[in-house]
């Protein structure tokens, strides 16, 4: 867990440099009546770095041996790191094929991957799956599904 | 009371369009609510969506049902399974399971069903009565006085909430920073947009919400899915279906065992949703800690005792209704769920605070309403469809999950109908898979969102009135009050470690 918090610490003290540096051109750091859009976000940067700071002190001020939260190689990380590859192939594939067709190919990937083998039980909840979105969203709620690009 | 209002107000929610969806919103609630490891934040989050599709009030009336059903919907897992649905039912695993293992779920069930409606009815009546009231009082307060609302309202959270109080606060920070991408509300200059139009109107909130509370906890599901199926423990269900249940209705004597209990959590669940930060999860040990104490049966306890059921239920859905009247009368949300509530109104257009029962009355009529009749028909939903809930609990994670991706992608492009909303969606729920499993609150994160804009806006505008003359605040006290109490919440770990320290050492010497 230390070497996470002083990851975290230095992005924490990252994110607070970069938004201060990109709010420079929003004008002066005045905290007179005349504020400008740079005063808020000034104050909040400083805070943001100096709690980075104050986290990565605590981190080592702290004698506890806590393990680290994600164990890279647990078969547990695996599937997490799995299922975020699928996903991610599959927000390129809502992009390009849309909403239905999407869904056609990757909700029985997602199933095998979480263990499910029955094909029947697969064809059945993906076609369920599908009816269910098209009459709710598209039918009753009028809003309507991510079309394919070609379409 | 503004009668033509308050009649506007009914002839909107006791439509049957609206009557429908809030029905909807209810058994969405309890369904969601009863599955382990969807909390009521994600149900509401996945929910979210249809809130924005649907025309005028049913859709807020709709998340109304779910925010109240989604809180009872977590004691049925809580007495099956000895698992609770959400954390605000951990306190009714321990007379509840209990109480079915020796035979009786279906009356567990039932004490449980009617001590959340009456805990909610009771919070809806004091919503009632306080919103309006603390709204009337607010409107003598000034900017700074907002302000110190919202900065004690994160810090709340952000040390309550989290087992760490510096990460709970660096994510109200991030929140608040992320607030401030989009137009400055003062001088209407653009802030933070890196060069992109999509980023101009700031960061969307439907995708922030689905994404933080809706995906991210589906890929933590995804890690106890993996670990049951490599062979780790599995909760045992007491019933397969709900065929066998007998005696649901609780029995008179039940009820007159049960009713100073009722009265005594609701009181303490409405306070305790009053005040920011604290949530369902703290008022239901509270409940069951008084109930407790003040029982003539103590040593029952823990082993299937009625009381030990009716005091956590009732005390967090008291939180429902006491929860909202921050939220509605000085637009500082009690718990993340009343934070998605309070992004809900702003879409819809509604703004929240002491304008509300100005402006708005027909609409604070229509919470109000919505409040009251999402708790009675999650009363008679409950015992209605408790054999059939009882079945969805028993759906398999593998099942699940790749319906709340699913919901989590259409949902979220339901809002814009643009790809960029659900790269905001994904990059957000894997961010909250990281950060929720290195030790921070998403919660001080949506809050700090959520109030960004306003916090901002009124120490701005309390500066341009003062000339930037701090000492001005001097003449605020409930402000400083704030400030102080906002100070001692975040200093109190500390201090009470150098109390230890201190008491340790005299004691030595």
């Amino acid at each position: 867990m230390k070497t996470a918090n002083y990851i975290i610490s230095l992005l924490t003290a990252i994110m607070g440099a970069v938004f201060l540096w990109v709010g420079r051109s929003y004008g002066g750091y005045s905290l007179d009546g005349a504020t400008t859009a740079a005063s808020w976000p000034t104050i909040l940067c400083i805070l943001l770095i100096l709690l980075a700071a104050l986290l990565a002190v605590s981190t080592a001020l702290d004698k506890r041996d806590i393990p680290a939260p994600l164990q890279w190689k647990s078969t547990e990380f695996r599937a997490v790191v799995r299922t975020i590859l699928l996903v991610l192939a599959y927000t390129v594939s809502f992009r390009l094929l849309g909403c239905l067709i999407s869904n056609l190919i990757f909700v029985p990937l997602f199933l095998l991957a979480f263990g499910e083998r029955d094909w029947k039980t697969i064809v059945l909840y993906d076609l369920g799956l599908l009816a269910f979105i098209y009459v709710v969203f598209e039918v009753i709620l009028s809003s309507h599904l991510a079309p394919p690009f070609f379409m | 009371m503004d009668l033509s209002a308050l009649a506007a107000a009914a002839a909107g929610v006791f439509s049957p369009v609206t009557l429908v969806w809030l029905a909807i919103g209810v058994v969405a609630g309890i369904v969601l609510g009863a599955m382990p490891g969807i909390s009521t934040n994600m149900a509401i989050s996945l929910l979210f969506s249809f809130c924005y599709t649907i025309d005028g009030v049913a859709g807020v009336v709709m998340l109304l049902g779910v925010y109240c059903g989604g809180v009872y919907g977590g004691s049925i897992s809580a007495i099956l399974l000895n698992t609770p649905g959400t954390p605000a039912n951990a306190a009714t695993m321990l007379d509840g399971h209990p109480m079915a293992r020796n035979g009786e779920p279906g009356r567990a069930l039932g004490i449980s069903t009617i001590s959340s409606g009456f805990g909610g009815i009771f919070s809806a009546i004091c919503l009632i009565f306080c919103a309006t009231t603390l709204a009337r009082v607010s409107l003598k307060f000034t900017s700074l006085e907002y302000c110190a609302f919202a900065v004690f309202g994160i810090s709340i959270i952000s040390s309550v909430s989290s087992k760490s109080i510096i990460k709970g606060l660096i994510g109200g920070v991030i929140g608040l920073l992320l607030a401030c991408v989009g137009i400055d509300p003062i001088s209407g200059t653009i802030r933070y947009s890196f060069g992109t139009s999509y980023l101009v109107g700031g960061l969307p909130l439907i995708p922030l919400l689905i994404g933080l509370f809706a995906f991210s906890q589906a890929l933590i599901s995804v890690e106890e899915l993996a670990r049951e199926q490599a062979g780790g423990e599995k909760a045992e269900a007491i019933f397969q279906d709900g065929k066998a249940m007998t005696r649901v209705l609780p029995s008179r004597a039940d009820i007159k065992r049960c009713f100073p209990t009722w009265l005594r959590s609701s009181v303490i669940g409405t306070v305790i949703g009053a005040i920011p930060g604290t949530g369902g999860d703290i008022a239901s040990f509270i409940s069951y800690n008084e109930a407790k104490r003040w029982s003539k049966h103590k040593e029952n306890f823990g082993t299937g005792c009625p009381e030990g059921i009716a005091a956590p239920e009732a005390g967090n859905n008291a939180v429902t209704g006491g929860a909202m009247i921050p939220m509605l009368s000085l637009g500082v949300p009690g718990d993340s769920c009343t934070a998605m509530l309070l992004g809900a109104l702003t879409i819809k257009g509604i703004s929240v605070g002491p304008t509300l029962f100005t402006t708005h009355l027909e609409s604070a009529y229509q919470i109000f309403l919505g409040m009251f009749l999402s708790n009675i028909i999650m009363l008679i939903a409950g015992f209605i469809l408790l054999r059939f809930v009882i079945r969805i609990v028993l759906i398999k994670s593998r099942h699940l999950i790749p319906l709340i991706f699913v919901l989590c992608f259409v949902g979220t492009y339901s809002f814009t109908h643009t790809f960029e909303d659900i790269i905001v969606m994904v990059v957000a729920g894997l961010v909250g898979y990281l950060a929720a499993k290195h030790e921070f609150t998403l919660s001080a994160l949506v809050i700090g969102y959520i109030l960004g804009s306003m916090t901002e806006s009124n120490f701005r505008r309390y500066l341009l009135i003062s000339s930037g003359d701090l000492s001005l605040m001097l003449d605020h006290p409930l402000a400083l009050i704030l400030f102080a109490a906002a100070l001692v919440t975040l200093l109190s770990p500390v201090l009470k470690r150098a109390a230890e320290h201190f008491k340790a050492s005299r004691a030595q010497t």
